[in-house]
């Protein structure tokens, strides 16, 4: 009963199952049974397949041979499995997978055919396997390094061209753990401990001398749990050497603006330019155009050991003939693939190869050497011509300044030579003066009344020659003593140096009745007994004129403070300066106007001497009636002192 | 003329390389009022030997006044001084500087050396008779010198 029962749910089973099923006799290899689906399959009724043979309807390609073959493995073995492609019912491409099961009947043996459409599967899995070499396509060209981490540290992915940098191969690091591995970087370990604990982390890290932008990223399962951390490392070296050359470029141009003479700025160069380019070979030459040759001032340690030389200064010069001395000229920055190959080489035993020679305008030459052959990308050379361009720039001004210097201590030397001239020519010609003007006078006392009136006359002469020399050499002292007795700059009140000056002259100003008229007069950082030189000189000269021109002086001072200086203003009633004069006034012993007037003309004179002494200057400013002097002294500088 | 305090010609020592100034020094004293006695040497080791009664000065007198140039040969007048001032027996001599010099170095020095006077030879001849005779007046009649 059960077996009846047992039969006719197979029967059920068979004819109702949507997989094709065929039962074939596995001595012959026909078909004995056939269900609903396999006519189907073959599109005819299922009874019409009983008695085929499966050679007649495999797929081309498949022969009886092949199926019998495949029908007897089955019934040997119990079972057998093929794929066949074929064409559905409906025309279209069809995978099929025809399993084969051995069925014993009584002494009879069955092979039954199950026939399963997999074409839907295959394909699923055919896309599947091509996404995936895709993305591994494109995981192992991205340049980084892409690497999953367990939730124990244990890398479980690496992929990346970046492992090249590396010196790994994708999947070396699988299955190693991150604290083994990379023990010996504490940036990394500090990272990835951070990542573990489900932070995301983004980090620049040192591996050797590549520098890595790295992304860590855990990923959590639904429970909220760590899952894994996913990892992008970027490779930024280049990006950071960049930024460092950059960098160095522009300490170049700061520690260029103060190096004061050539040698240190052109070793400064050298060594700047060694940084931006890896190329220790790097020296520095000066243009002398007197013999058209470039003297070398700077090198790096590495160029002079390369040359087999002390210092930079022994390197050997670019003559007038030499190929490195035509580039100079062209202005052009030049590279010279290969230095050997060169037919008038200044250094023809120097084993060089590649040469990069940046002409710094007419300043002289920078050359960066390579021992071998050797290219300068796009970037470096961008950097090193700024570099030049900023060089040139320091080495010129460096020579202006110099030049300047040299120009100064020139003049200061002049200027100590005059001072001394004039003190020692005013010192010792008071000795024989004396001696003149005693023994004129002696020879009045004893024999003036034995002497005619000629000889009087004479002796006059004589005593008044004597007494204008006696003067012009006291004003050559005064005028020698502003720098010798010089004092210290101080903050000084010209209106109470101004006073004191009126009290020295008030028997003069009382005798022509002379007005001065004062105005309020800021604070001045200066000599205050030197000022108040200026104020006696100006105001004496403008009484003397006014009175000698017959008229009441009348003479205002007053002052005006702007930015750092103090100008005053001194201004009379009196006759004037001629336009023609204004600037001679202020000549040693140069007398404006009349002749007779008292004085040795060395007052201005003085007076400029004491006002360019405090940085200032004096002059004439004109005007219609009257004289009118201004002179500028500096002012007090506001300093925040205590309270 | 009269005499000094002491009643005798007082001894004047003058120390100047410059024989105008000699010169000039000997008319000044001509014209002055007191009685003197002029020595004249040319040099600081001349001034010196004579203070010490040395060499050719055996027989020389004690000065009752030095009247002392700064800028002589072989040696100067600040040298004179500061050998005068650490010889016990010399200190005591008052010693005026006569100069040509307005060098504020060379009159504080002289001061530091105990220069009884610091003056400044005048450019007329009318004016060095007026310093010698104040000289002699102040030195030599109204101050009391050191006794001998």
């Amino acid at each position: 009963m059960a077996s009846t029962e047992g039969a006719a749910i197979y029967q059920v089973v068979f004819e109702a199952s949507p997989d094709p099923i065929m039962v074939h006799d596995a001595d012959t290899g026909t078909v004995v049974r056939a269900n609903q689906a396999a006519g189907a399959l073959l599109g005819c009724a299922p009874d019409d397949i009983v008695g085929m043979h499966v050679g007649e309807f495999s797929p081309p390609g498949f022969s009886t041979a092949d199926a019998n073959d495949l029908i007897a493995e089955a019934a040997t073995s119990g079972s057998a499995q093929v794929e066949w492609a074929t064409e559905g019912p409906d025309g279209t491409d069809q995978l099929v997978e025809v399993t084969l099961k051995r069925a014993a009947l009584g002494d009879e043996t069955r092979v039954v055919a199950f026939i399963h459409d997999v074409t839907s599967i295959r394909e699923r899995e055919r896309k599947h396997a091509e996404q995936s070499e895709q993305l591994d396509t494109l995981m192992g060209n991205l340049p980084v390094v892409v690497f999953t981490l367990d939730p124990d540290g244990v890398f479980t992915y690496s992929a990346g061209k970046g492992l090249e940098g590396l010196g790994l191969e994708p999947g070396d690091l699988e299955g190693t753990s991150v604290f083994e591995t990379y023990s010996e970087y504490p940036d990394i370990i500090t990272a990835v401990e951070e990542a573990l604990d489900g932070e995301e982390v983004r980090v620049t890290q040192e591996i050797d001398d590549l520098v890595f932008e790295t992304w860590y990223r855990p990923v959590f399962d639904d429970s909220g749990r760590l899952k894994q951390v996913v990892s992008v490392a970027r490779d930024i070296t280049g990006l950071k050497r960049r930024e460092e050359r950059v960098e160095a470029l522009s300490g170049a141009t700061n520690e260029l603006l103060y190096s004061r003479t050539e040698t240190a700025a052109a070793d400064k160069v050298a060594q700047i330019a060694q940084r931006i380019v890896d190329q220790p070979l790097a020296a520095i030459w000066s243009y002398d155009s007197g013999d058209d040759t470039l003297y070398p001032i700077g090198a790096t340690a590495k160029a002079t050991d390369f040359a087999g030389v002390e210092t930079a200064a022994d390197l050997p010069p670019m003559g007038p003939d030499s190929d490195e001395n035509r580039i100079f000229h062209t202005s052009e920055p030049t590279v010279i693939e290969d230095y050997q190959e060169l037919s008038n080489p200044s250094a023809p035993s120097m084993p060089m190869r590649t040469l990069l020679c940046l002409p710094l305008d007419d300043q002289g030459m920078l050359c960066i050497g390579s021992e071998t052959v050797a290219s300068f990308d796009g970037d470096e050379r961008f950097l090193l011509e700024i570099l030049a361009s900023t060089a040139a720039a320091g080495l010129e001004r460096i020579e202006r300044e110099t030049r300047l210097k040299s120009k100064q201590a020139e003049l200061e030397r002049s200027n100590e030579a005059l001072q001394q001239f004039a003190y020692i020519a005013s010192h010792d010609l008071q000795e024989p003066l004396r001696m003149v003007s005693s023994y004129v006078d002696l020879l009045d006392s004893e024999y003036g009344d034995d002497l005619d009136e000629e000889a009087a006359e004479y002796m006059a002469f004589a005593v008044d020659g004597a007494r204008r020399m006696q003067e012009m050499v006291d004003a050559l002292l005064r005028y020698s003593r502003v720098e010798t007795n010089a004092g210290d700059f101080e903050e000084t009140d010209p209106e109470a140096v101004l006073d004191r000056t009126l009290d020295a002259l008030r028997m003069r100003i009382e005798e022509v009745d002379a007005t001065i008229i004062a105005g309020s007069l800021p604070r001045v950082d200066a000599d205050p007994n030197q000022v108040g030189q200026v104020f006696q000189n100006l105001l004496e000269n403008a009484i003397e004129y006014a009175t000698e021109a017959d008229i009441e002086p009348r003479i205002e001072v007053s002052a005006e403070e702007d930015d750092d200086m103090v100008t005053f203003t001194v201004s009379d009633n009196g006759p004037g300066i001629p336009a023609a004069d204004r600037e001679e006034v202020f000549n040693i012993f140069h007398r404006a106007g009349a002749h007779d007037t008292e004085g040795t003309g060395i007052g201005l004179a003085v007076c400029q001497r004491i006002v360019l002494r405090h940085d200032g200057r004096i002059w004439v400013e004109p005007s219609d009636d009257g004289a009118t002097f201004k002179f500028t002294l500096p002012a007090v500088t506001e300093v925040s002192g205590d309270d | 003329m009269t005499e000094s305090s002491e009643g005798r010609p007082v001894e004047i020592l003058l120390a100047e390389d410059n024989p105008g100034d000699v010169r000039l020094t000997e008319k000044a004293l001509e014209k002055g009022k007191v009685l003197n006695n002029l020595h004249v040497v040319n040099d600081g080791v001349e001034a010196l030997e004579f203070l010490r009664q040395e060499a050719e000065y055996g027989d020389a007198p004690r000065p009752d006044l030095l009247l002392l140039d700064l800028n002589m040969p072989r040696k100067g007048g600040q040298e004179v001084l500061e050998a005068m001032k650490g010889d016990e027996s010399l200190r005591r001599i008052p010693v005026v500087v006569l100069t040509s010099s307005e060098a504020e170095e060379d009159i504080i020095e002289s001061y530091d050396l105990h220069a009884n006077a610091y003056l400044t030879k005048p450019v007329d001849f009318d004016g060095f008779v007026d310093i010698v005779s104040s000289v002699e007046d102040f030195f030599l009649t109204v101050v009391k010198r050191p006794p001998k």
